[in-house]
């Protein structure tokens, strides 16, 4: 008597055993095993082709009586595993014991069927231990596991496309100033997150790598997509003061051009590389220590009754995402007025459109505390206030803060 | 009336054994029951349905705190680990990535940890984690046990919990009048201190250090408060930064913060300064040396009843300070003299490299999740505070 398993890349045969081991990936695969299926007594030949992707593992042919005492068992019962077990193969090299892989079984006539907490993953060899003997009887209290029948399958790793590109980097002017506190990257599609600093390099004008220029965390800072990667530079290297800075020196030095490199080592949420490697090249100006001031900023006021554009500008960069979210236009009511803006000239110009036109009368253009420029100076306060020469808003929360801009729209 | 009461009390039996069997999922009485959110600690029996897997924090009674960033909510989940085990061994789990990774039916290089911390009762250790990678990635909750090394998967779709917004937290739904908000805040660190969570941590967006406090029971929005706080770098240049971790411990019997940053000052406050305003000036009186983050903190007291934190830095060996000494620094008024060098309140470099993770484990030991050097394996390590 004699089970033959066989797939793609192996077949073997082992005596004196009535189970039929099978991977079913879905309603073909379980017509083309019900064929095969076994009884108690017949030693039927069997072969199954696993599909790309199975989602379960059946051990068929149990007899009745085992059948009837298994299906009392909760689908998460310690004993499940030492009767079929599921293991991920590892590498030879590794020799820690190796936990089956979690999951819950269920018995439905003269099957067993294992389905994995997670999805089998593509790239993984497996290996299914059954204990025939073992389920036939159910397990004896301190006995060892006879020889399994032992099956081994694989998902074949999945390559994919590589699509995404780097579309963007902000600030996205060609001066930054030397105490520049952060990055955002945009990508054009979700990325892997957790492995960013590995591909992401300030490179200087000689063409070598400024080490430890960006700040290491051990969550990075994405937007919900995972499509806007915040780098911050180390902090430590850009506050004055801080010995790092002075030692290690400034990773940005004033008078002099950087590249800011993403490889395409870089991979996706899919697991992808990027399509192509990005590169953006910029010089350094002298540090930025003054705060945005909103009350110098130039307005271009639009005429009453029509629906031209309001300009704001800032007089210098201000942060992408910050300028974006932070102001609000407010109508003579102090109601919020709709409309659409866009951010120009490498963010140092804010324009808002209404979407229905103006009314004469004295709009307030509300812009919040916390909105910073390039260096990380808020309107409230500096980024590092020198407390001999800094006193202005340091006894002020930020957040509670908002300065207001008049529009007069005649 | 009496009759009329024992028909009632009937009728409600008979309803009470209906509603048992209409449950399909095999749900007990006791379950039913839970469905709705207890009065002493605000938990349900529901799914906990995490976008992201955070930081983590076990309350002495063994309540687990879950921070979920890209949910911006925090979860208590009540663990159901009622094992106890009053040993004083330590713990060793060898590979412990290769066997999380096996048991949830992969390989090593497709999860991530987050964070580790020990159940205060059972001595099981607890990882958040991510299983999978990109698009696929599913964050999950996993129990490993100490003597068995037993992996289980937290059943969050069907656990006692209670859920709080992160406050103030940009959430990922909210949007701007122009367009979907990219705004997220990423959790560092958590703790339960005296009936209040304390969470720490920094936005995508505005640079800014915040310490927020919700009560727990959770009780909603208003009772939650968001700090501002600022530290001197030696006595002039006062900065913003975000705190990588933090412990609540008393500094000459007043009830402090000692609170580390990146690159890496250590920073103490009293707590009473917390409930008085929404902008606070912390004191910097150590700096570990820069290019290390200091992202755990606990406290322990030695065989000779001596108290000490123990920091795990990214970037220098363990490291134990004195809270006496800290108590009584004044604030560092000087720079130091060259890159990496440590200055103000010094420290205890423990001769162990490779740390990940640092919580406290039971009666002798503090638990570690190490890198071991030799060998790249990732491990669960303790080590005996008798001579710590």
């Amino acid at each position: 008597m004699a089970v033959v398993v066989s797939t793609r890349s192996e077949s073997f045969e082992r005596a004196r055993t009535t189970l039929t081991l099978l991977i079913c990936a879905g309603a073909a695969i379980i017509a083309g095993c019900s064929a095969a299926s076994a009884d108690d007594r017949a030693a039927p030949d069997i072969a199954a082709e696993p599909a790309h992707a199975p989602k379960w593992v059946e051990v068929r042919g149990l007899d009745r009586t085992a059948a009837q005492r298994l299906r009392h068992l909760a689908p998460d019962d310690s004993v499940w595993p030492r009767l079929v077990a599921v293991y991920v193969e590892r590498s030879a090299t590794d020799t820690a014991s190796t936990p089956a892989v979690i999951g819950r079984y269920v018995v439905s006539g003269n099957r067993v069927r294992f389905e994995p907490r997670f999805p089998f993953a593509a790239g993984v060899s497996y290996r299914v231990e059954v204990d025939t003997p073992a389920l036939r009887r159910g397990p004896e209290p301190g006995a060892t596991r006879a020889t399994p029948l032992t099956y081994r399958f694989a998902l074949p790793s999945v390559t994919r496309d590589r699509t995404a590109r780097i579309t963007g980097v902000y600030p996205s002017v060609a001066r930054v100033p030397s105490n520049l506190l952060r990055w955002y990257i945009e990508a054009s599609a979700p990325m892997e997150p957790g492995n960013a600093l590995e591909h992401i390099h300030l490179v200087d004008e000689a063409g070598r790598e400024v080490p430890g220029a960006f700040l290491a965390l051990d969550q990075e800072l994405w937007d919900p997509e995972r499509r806007r990667l915040t780098l911050l530079f180390d902090p430590g290297r850009v506050k004055r003061g801080v010995r790092t800075n002075v030692e290690a020196g400034a990773p940005l030095v004033a008078g002099r051009r950087y590249r800011l490199v993403i490889d395409d080592g870089w991979t996706d949420g899919t697991g992808a590389r990027l399509a192509s490697r990005f590169e953006h090249a910029f010089e350094v100006v002298e540090a930025d220590r003054r705060s945005p001031e909103p009350e110098a900023w130039r307005l271009t006021a639009p005429a009453a009754s029509t629906r031209a554009p309001l300009q704001v500008s800032f007089g210098e960069p201000l942060d992408h995402a910050l300028a974006t979210g932070m102001l609000a236009l407010l109508d003579p009511d102090g109601e919020r007025v709709p409309g659409s803006t866009t951010l120009a000239e490498g963010d140092s110009t804010w324009t808002f459109t209404p979407a229905f036109p103006w009314l004469a009368g004295d709009y307030t253009l509300r812009v919040a505390g916390a909105l910073e420029d390039l260096a990380g100076n808020n309107v409230v306060r500096v980024f590092d206030v020198d407390r001999r020469v800094d006193s202005a808003g340091v006894d002020r929360d930020v957040a509670g803060t908002t300065r207001t801009v008049r529009v007069r729209v005649r | 009336m009496a009759l009329l009461n024992r028909h009632a009390r009937i009728a409600l039996g008979v309803a009470g054994t209906m509603a048992l069997l209409a449950t399909k999922d095999g749900a007990t009485a006791a379950d039913l029951s839970d469905r709705t959110p207890s009065p002493a600690t605000g938990m349900h029996l529901g799914a906990v349905q995490l976008q992201s897997a955070g930081v983590m924090h076990f309350s002495r009674d063994g309540t687990l705190f879950v921070a979920d960033p890209r949910g911006a909510a925090i979860y208590a989940i009540d663990v159901g680990d009622t094992y106890r085990d009053t040993s004083r061994t330590g713990v060793q789990i060898t590979d412990v990535d290769g066997k999380i990774a096996a048991a949830l039916g992969t390989t090593r290089d497709q999860i991530r940890i987050v964070d580790m911390v020990a159940h205060p009762t059972s001595q099981s250790l607890y990882f958040s984690l991510t299983r999978g990678k990109g698009n696929d990635a599913i964050p999950t909750l996993v129990r490993v046990t100490k003597a068995d090394e037993k992996v289980t998967v937290l059943p969050l779709e069907n656990i006692r919990n209670a859920r709080a917004d992160i406050p103030d937290a940009p959430t990922a739904d909210a949007k701007t009048p122009w367009g979907d908000s990219k705004r997220t805040f990423s959790v560092t660190h958590l703790a339960l201190v005296e009936g209040e969570l304390y969470i720490a941590g920094l936005g995508n967006e505005e640079f800014a250090s915040t310490l927020r406090r919700m009560p727990y029971p959770f009780v909603g929005k208003e009772a939650s408060t968001t700090v501002e706080m600022y530290h001197t770098s030696h006595d002039r240049y006062e900065t913003a930064s975000p705190i990588e971790s933090f412990v609540a411990i008393d500094l000459g019997g007043k009830p402090s913060l000692v609170a580390g940053y990146g690159c890496s000052p250590i920073v103490t406050l009293a707590r009473d300064e917390l409930a008085a305003g929404k902008h606070v000036r912390g004191k910097t009186v150590a700096e570990l040396g820069g290019g290390n983050r200091p992202f755990d903190m606990i406290r322990y007291t030695n065989a000779k009843g001596k108290e000490y934190i123990l920091v795990g830095n990214s970037n220098r060996t363990l490291t134990r300070l004195d809270p006496e000494q800290l108590a009584n620094a004044k604030p560092m008024t000087s720079s130091v003299k060259q890159a990496w060098e440590p200055a103000g309140v010094g420290y205890l470099p423990v001769a162990i490299v490779g740390v990940l993770q640092l919580d406290n484990y039971n009666a002798d030991n503090v638990v570690m999740l190490k890198r071991d050097i030799e060998t790249g394996s990732l491990d669960v390590v303790s080590q005996s505070m008798r001579w710590l």
